[in-house]
């Protein structure tokens, strides 16, 4: 870790005294030494935010612990180090109670112990300056226009959305297909709220096995059942304070979703095997590529727990809805590949880029970075062309190709076989989508002219 | 005089830096400073103004121990304790006037390896 140079003031009104310790520690280049003879002096300059502060304990115009608290008050974060001509372990203990640093004595190896301090000290800053900056840069990274790449109108009301979620402490429903980026906007909006200090916790409800989602969310007691080697604490109070994002809600477990609904509306819960009760202060996202209305329809989502998790819904347009978003979009995934393969930089022809907005995107921008990142693997030059283009589904078959030389009949067929792959071979939405009658879909399909599966060899 | 042992010794701000410009810088810085110092020490003595006396010893005690001009170094140490809590008040005129010699002679005897 590089370690940057820190500021010290050095506070002594002898002048003899102040000449030797600047001296010794601008020998260290890292140190940037500014000297004071008088406590009014510093404190003219203290709005300066020094990273430590020597204090001569005894100064003409006040005593060390009074300029002590007035340090720490204009500036909590910088160390004070007091340098005192003589021994008192009293004034000593009252001077740490106040906030100092380190207490030296004025003697023959002051200078060392006065290096050691800092050394100390310096280490101790140098982790909060990082961790300040590691902070700044979730942030940036958060950061909405940056974390999600558009300026497509769909996009943008779903950027309106996020602000308002950010802003307000309400739980948030995110739905969109696989791919969309539902985690990414429920990261964007924690690190965005007043919650980002704490932390964001995901836990992607269909990965974990039905018997451990209870204890993975709210934590157990030691020997509370076999397994139990250890008490441990639950996904909501790990969140505690921050975000709990539960990924992929529609999988819940029916049972599961009864104790979700009873934690969530008292604020509380109990970990298993213990009779505890724990206070909970956690915003919750939730996001689901299902039609949580659907299930709920069905029987096989609580209805009284979805009006809880509905609080504000974003609806994330698959990417097929997002005209030129997928090129400005493709066009950042190949920047990153190239960048972090060391290629030169490659840009999309023409073609191409007709190909990818005529494709469909089932799997939305998972399936785009893929296909992106494949294009930049191929291509030999600065050029992506037509032919990196590699989209292994069948749906995209008819739009890859040429279409001029079709004739009307051909492009029909394809396009009604297109949208039949995109709504998973489901006749009536095709028809209703296209607006032609079920019965031609049907004859077609009789006729062998639209086929209502994958071919093998393209099921790839 | 010139062939007497000098009272005083670089060692220790040698130890820090031998490096002649920060020595020179100490040494003027000294010779400015501690005869001011002892001055104000002397003329506070004599206005028996003791809460004076503790801060002006405090102040030439770091200075003295600096240049390791260790025959007074009790002393000083003497006068600012007893300074302090006020006490043995009448050993502090002898003592005071001791210091303001030797701290005379020592400046003296730095000028001299100087010129």
């Amino acid at each position: 870790m590089k370690q940057e140079p820190i500021s010290i003031f050095i506070v002594e009104d002898d002048a003899v005294y102040s000449a030797v310790l600047g001296h010794f520690l601008s020998l260290n280049p890292d140190f940037q030494v500014r000297k004071f003879t008088s406590a009014k002096a510093i404190l003219a300059s203290i709005h300066d935010k020094p990273d430590i502060v020597t204090l001569d304990y005894s100064l003409p115009d006040m005593t060390g612990d009074i300029l002590l608290e007035k340090v720490k008050a204009a500036s909590p974060e910088t160390k004070v180090i007091i340098i005192s001509g003589q021994e008192d372990i009293k004034v000593a203990i009252e001077l740490f109670k106040k906030g100092a640093n380190d207490y030296i004595v004025k003697d023959n190896d002051t200078q060392e112990r006065l290096w050691m301090s800092i050394q100390n000290l310096r280490e101790n800053i140098s982790l909060k300056k990082e961790i300040a900056t590691l902070q700044q840069e979730v942030q940036k990274k958060y950061n909405f226009q940056k974390a999600i790449i558009g300026n497509s109108p769909a996009l943008k009301q779903v950027f309106a959305l996020m602000e308002k979620a950010a802003s307000a402490n309400i739980t948030v429903s995110v739905y969109g297909e696989t791919g969309t980026g539902k985690d990414l906007v429920a990261k964007s909006i924690h690190f965005n709220s007043e919650r980002r200090k704490f932390p964001f916790i995901p836990v992607n409800v269909a990965a974990i096995p039905r018997d451990l989602l209870e204890s993975e969310l709210f934590g157990h007691e030691k020997g509370s059942f076999t397994g139990a080697a250890n008490r441990r604490i639950g996904k909501f109070e790990e969140a505690n304070k921050g975000t709990l994002f539960l990924d992929e809600i529609g999988e819940m477990d029916i049972n599961m979703q009864a104790k979700l609904l009873r934690v969530l509306q008292e604020q509380e819960l109990t970990r298993i095997g213990s009779n505890e009760l724990v206070k909970l202060n956690v915003r919750i996202i939730v996001a689901t590529h299902r039609n949580l209305q659907d299930l709920v329809k069905k029987g096989k989502f609580r209805e009284d727990l979805y009006y809880r998790l509905l609080g504000l819904p974003i609806h994330l347009p698959p990417l097929r809805d997002r005209g030129n978003d997928i090129i400005l979009i493709a066009n950042y995934f190949i920047d990153q590949f190239c960048n972090e393969n060391h290629l030169p930089k490659k840009h999309l022809h023409v073609e191409a880029k007709k190909t990818l907005m005529l494709y469909s995107f089932p799997g939305n921008i998972r399936e785009l970075k893929s296909i992106v990142e494949l294009a930049c693997v191929m291509s030999n030059d600065d050029e992506i062309n037509i032919e990196h283009i590699q989209i292994h589904t069948n749906n995209s078959k008819s739009f890859n190709n040429n279409t001029e030389n079709l004739t009307l009949k051909q492009f029909t067929t394809q396009i009604l076989q297109h949208y039949l792959d995109t709504y998973e071979y489901d006749v009536l939405k095709v028809a209703e989508k296209l607006d032609v009658g079920k019965s031609t879909i049907y004859r077609m399909i009789s006729n062998n002219e639209l086929k209502l599966y994958k071919h093998a060899e393209e099921r790839n | 005089m010139e062939n007497e042992k000098p009272l005083y010794s670089l060692a220790k701000i040698k130890e820090i830096d031998d490096d002649e410009d920060f020595i020179q810088q100490v040494i003027s810085i000294f010779l400015e400073t501690v005869p001011e110092n002892t001055g104000e020490l002397v003329k506070a003595c004599n206005e028996e103004n003791w809460e004076q006396v503790y801060f002006y010893a405090h102040k030439i005690k770091s200075n003295v121990n600096l240049l390791s001009i260790d025959c007074i170094l009790d002393e000083i140490k003497f006068v600012e304790q007893s300074a302090k809590n006020r006490i043995n008040i009448e050993m502090i005129p002898a003592k005071v006037s001791l210091i303001n010699e030797t701290l005379h002679y020592v400046t003296n005897q730095i000028k001299n390896s100087l010129a």
